[in-house]
């Protein structure tokens, strides 16, 4: 069958969504499906016409199209996706929806039919909700929706009630990495944040928590990983906290070194204001490390509460302090929770079962389409 | 109150907007909300804003389309009132009538759906979660004090 995987960000970026983007559309390729991505060029300079392991990429300038400045660049876009939907003949349309370009596509809907199956990979931290809005027009569009953790999905049909028969769960999932799990350092504890730089994680409330232990653990270190527009305002905390010495920032880390990452880490902290599903834990998890979290969004599905972390409510440094001391302080229990972790994410995220569910889910759709039009051209 | 003699100008200063190949894109500025109209929305949007009366407005849509004039006015009507409780057009009646020669209905008028008016209220925020771009930073939507949540 042939995929338009339509994914906002798209490799060289990364984070949680282009992390499942990229392993998704290879496990398709692998399974004879022929796939192409549609995405946004974003910040880099980067060719409108590209590959990724042999699968053709095509980018676009949503972004700049959709600046007040960019109106006739918008039309020209949603020109070129009309396009390239009419001259792929895509089966089956994917939308990885987790920003503002689904307008494109909802915008050349007509040009080009095919069923739609939208997968939503979080919350929108925004106000504005109602008919009038993208988010529940591509909802309402879609002829079917999944969701990546039952805290979106519950969201979702909440919003949108209508979607509530054709929306289902698939859990986003990973492999089991190649490199085993380390023993967890114990000596001089070591703490990671990894992900984006961005208020939603939460990552100054990290460095409170972290200020908060510096007493009780004066050998620790804070291990950030990423990179993003709160960099600066988190350096600044730093230093201000007098945590410059203990703290490291060491920028952007490639999705390949993560097990490496996570095997030097004692704890893995998740301070996350919003997360739809929160992959970083799922990666802790496979490498055996325990985590604390935030009780909000998928989080709470991931991280089992007292079995393979601990969960606190969010904008709390000192539930967070407490959560880091209580598994610093025992070793044997940090471990434990990190192979509970380990067994519990290779049964519940299983990556071989999340790519099943979503080529089983694209047949579906296809041959219930395919019904229709048939239906149609006998009532005709 | 609209009457069929009601003529219309685009709010520019809050407004931008763009017309190309059937779809007009207009974005309310003091809002940041964002509007798409296609087909006969696109049509219409191009004759209101073009100077012509909700009655000329309405006739110009039977012409070109498979429609009747009383359905044809409903739909004119409809939208215009959305249009400008939208602040997108504002009710001039000191707009001069344009210098057009009057469109004849012809055999093979186009296929008619009523024109709607989509609305993206949440553009503007969503653009904003992860600004990919810095200078989306800079764009200053002019936040209205009733900003609409439905």
């Amino acid at each position: 069958m042939r995929v338009l995987y339509w994914s906002e960000k798209f490799w060289p970026y990364i984070g949680g969504v282009e992390v499942i983007a990229t392993r998704l559309v290879q496990a398709f390729r692998a399974r004879g499906h022929e796939v192409i991505v549609v995405t946004t060029h974003d910040g880099l300079d980067l060719p409108d016409e590209d590959h990724y392991n042999e699968i053709p990429v095509f980018r676009f300038p949503f972004f700049e199209a959709l600046a007040p400045s960019g109106l006739r660049q918008l039309m020209k876009v949603q020109q070129r996706i009309a396009g390239l939907k009419q001259h792929f003949k895509p089966d089956l349309i994917h939308i990885n929806f987790s920003g503002p370009t689904v307008f494109f596509h909802l915008a050349t809907a007509k040009a080009y039919s095919a069923p739609v199956l939208l997968t939503r990979h979080g919350s929108f931290p925004i106000h504005v909700t109602g008919r009038d809005t993208l988010v529940e027009q591509a909802l309402r569009n879609a002829d079917w929706v999944t969701a990546n953790s039952a805290a979106v999905l519950a969201e979702s049909r909440r919003q949108v009630p209508e979607i509530i028969p054709r929306s289902s769960l698939i859990y986003n999932a990973m492999d089991v990495p190649a490199l085993p799990p380390k023993p967890l350092p114990y000596g001089a504890p070591r703490l990671l944040c990894l992900g984006r730089l961005s208020e939603e994680k939460g990552f100054d409330l990290a460095l409170g928590a972290f200020a908060l232990l510096r007493d009780a653990f004066p050998c620790a270190r804070l291990i950030i990983a990423g990179n993003g527009p709160a960099r600066p305002t988190l350096e600044r905390q730093t230093a201000e906290l007098g945590l410059a010495e203990s703290v490291d920032f060491v920028g952007w880390v490639a999705p390949h070194e993560v097990p490496a990452l996570m095997n030097a880490a004692t704890v893995v902290v998740m301070p996350s204001r919003y997360e739809g599903f929160g992959l970083v834990a799922l990666e802790a998890a496979l490498m055996a490390r325990p985590i604390v979290a935030t009780r909000v969004g998928g989080l709470p599905e991931v991280v089992a509460h007292n079995d393979t972390g601990l969960l606190v409510e969010p904008e709390d440094s000192k539930a967070l302090a407490a959560a880091i001391s209580a598994l610093l302080a025992d070793w044997s229990m940090a471990a434990q929770m990190g192979q509970a972790g380990r067994l519990r994410a290779q049964n519940m995220f299983c990556w071989t079962r999340c790519v099943d569910a979503y080529t089983t889910l694209y047949r579906e759709l296809i041959r219930e389409a395919i019904h229709v039009d048939a239906a149609q051209s006998l009532s005709s | 109150m609209l009457t069929p003699h009601s003529r219309f100008r685009l709010n520019d200063a809050d407004v931008t907007a763009q017309v190309l190949d059937g779809e007009a894109i207009m974005i309310n500025l003091s809002t940041g909300v964002y509007y798409s109209m296609d087909k006969v929305g696109a049509f219409l949007w191009t004759v209101i804003t073009g100077g012509h009366s909700l009655a000329e407005a309405a006739a110009a849509v039977g012409a070109r389309y498979e429609v009747s004039a009383e359905r044809a006015q409903a739909d004119v009507t409809r939208v215009a009132e959305e249009l400008i409780s939208e602040r997108l057009i504002i009710v001039a009646d000191d707009v001069l009538p344009p210098q057009v020669t009057e469109e004849r209905h012809s055999r093979s008028r186009l296929v008619y759906e009523s024109p709607e008016l989509n609305i993206y209220r949440d553009m503007s925020e969503l653009l904003a979660l992860d600004p990919p771009i810095p200078a989306f930073n800079e764009i200053s939507w002019k936040e209205s004090a009733d900003r609409s949540t439905g």
